[in-house]
């Protein structure tokens, strides 16, 4: 210990006499309480933004999906599909893997126009669509309920996803997706 | 101080071992700071301390030297201690605010110990020779209270009780030289 150090030493020692000490301890406990508190409070700063984030995902998504447009269902079928599932887009591929594929020919002997389609829809809301018993496309599967609809109704079941009708000759007419994917999520190609 | 920087982590992050090394360390040295920038007002000192450590707890941040760490210890002991002051404003506040840069020069860090310890010899050389050699025995030369006790021939514990009354006398010679 240096000569400075001693008279430190000294000093502390005169200057913190026993009612210091006490004062000491209760500063000391106070001050936890106070660093107690400031964990408490960094703990909330992270927690209540996150906790309204997620709040703010849970309404906006509750928002987003009773905003979806109702499919777009054949006349006099409207309510058929659109109370069996209003979600018909967003759901279809969900939906088909979870559907037992009962996947079966239907179109027997129905005789169409040129600018007409045959649907099946059941009570969850499926579509079947075809023009041409060889091209025979399924939307979704299980119901039995067939119904008729024209090349603009039946677009309209695909609003907003890029698909168009495409005729070749002595073939019928075909929908036609522009992505391969949507073909996919959406259109299961009947055997 | 080990490792400073992750001391003063700790402390951001709340960490009460953290906290605790920094009290240990400094608990002392701000006193001694308040005790001088508040005149020898005992009171105000210790208000102003706690006021300072729950600041200290308030704002700390990451520091990776001494040197800035004991300046930004001081910018809060002196608002802390000013706040105190003003909140004091009256009959007890002898010490005005506009005094208070002359008492408070912030140029030199250890500006405060060193007055202290100018006046530790004030009260040294005010003890009586008997008073003085004992207290210096024990904290200059480094004497054990029964080498002391060996020394005066008196017992440990009269030693102890002895040397109790000194520091007493001396923290009065202080307190009282820091008023004026």
């Amino acid at each position: 210990m240096t000569r400075q150090d001693g008279y430190e030493k000294m000093l502390d020692d005169v200057l913190l006499d026993e009612g210091l000490h006490a004062f000491r301890d209760s500063l000391l406990n106070e001050s936890f309480g106070a660093l107690k508190d400031n964990r408490r409070k960094t703990t909330l700063r992270w927690i209540v933004p996150l906790a309204a984030a997620a709040l703010l995902l849970v309404v906006f998504r509750a928002f987003f999906l009773t905003c979806q447009p109702e499919p777009y269902s054949p006349s006099g079928k409207k309510e058929l599909v659109a109370e069996t599932k209003p979600a018909f887009y967003m759901n279809t591929a969900d939906y088909m893997n979870r559907t037992e594929p009962a996947y079966e020919m239907f179109i027997q002997n129905i005789s169409l126009e040129d600018h007409e389609w045959l649907c099946r829809a059941d009570s969850p809301n499926d579509v079947l669509i075809d023009s041409e018993p060889e091209t025979a496309y399924l939307i979704e599967s299980p119901g039995f309920h067939d119904f008729k609809i024209t090349d603009s109704e039946m677009l309209a079941l695909f609003v907003g996803i890029p698909c168009g009708l495409a005729e070749t000759k002595g073939q019928g007419k075909r929908l036609i997706f522009m992505n391969e994917e949507d073909e996919s999520r959406i259109v299961a190609k009947l055997d | 101080m080990d490792d400073l920087s992750r001391i003063t982590t700790g402390i951001e992050k709340g960490d009460e071992a953290s906290f605790r090394t920094f009290y240990d360390a400094y608990f002392p040295r701000l006193y001694r700071y308040l005790l001088k920038v508040s005149c020898g007002k005992e009171d105000l000192a210790r208000d102003a301390l706690q006021e300072s450590m729950m600041r200290v707890i308030k704002y700390m941040k990451r520091f990776d030297h001494e040197d800035d760490f004991w300046n930004w210890l001081r910018r809060i002991a002196r608002s802390a201690f000013v706040d105190q002051v003003r909140r004091r404003k009256g009959a007890d506040a002898a010490l005005s605010i506009s005094s208070l840069e002359e008492v408070l020069p912030m140029d030199k860090p250890e500006q405060a110990d060193d007055d202290l310890i100018d006046l530790l010899h004030v009260g040294l050389d005010a003890l009586n020779p008997g008073d003085r050699g004992l207290i210096e025995g024990k904290y200059i030369q480094g004497k054990s209270y029964d080498e002391l006790a060996a020394d005066l021939r008196i017992s440990s514990k009269a030693v102890e009780s002895r040397l109790a009354r000194v520091r007493k006398t001396l923290k009065a010679i202080l307190l009282e030289r820091l008023e004026r």
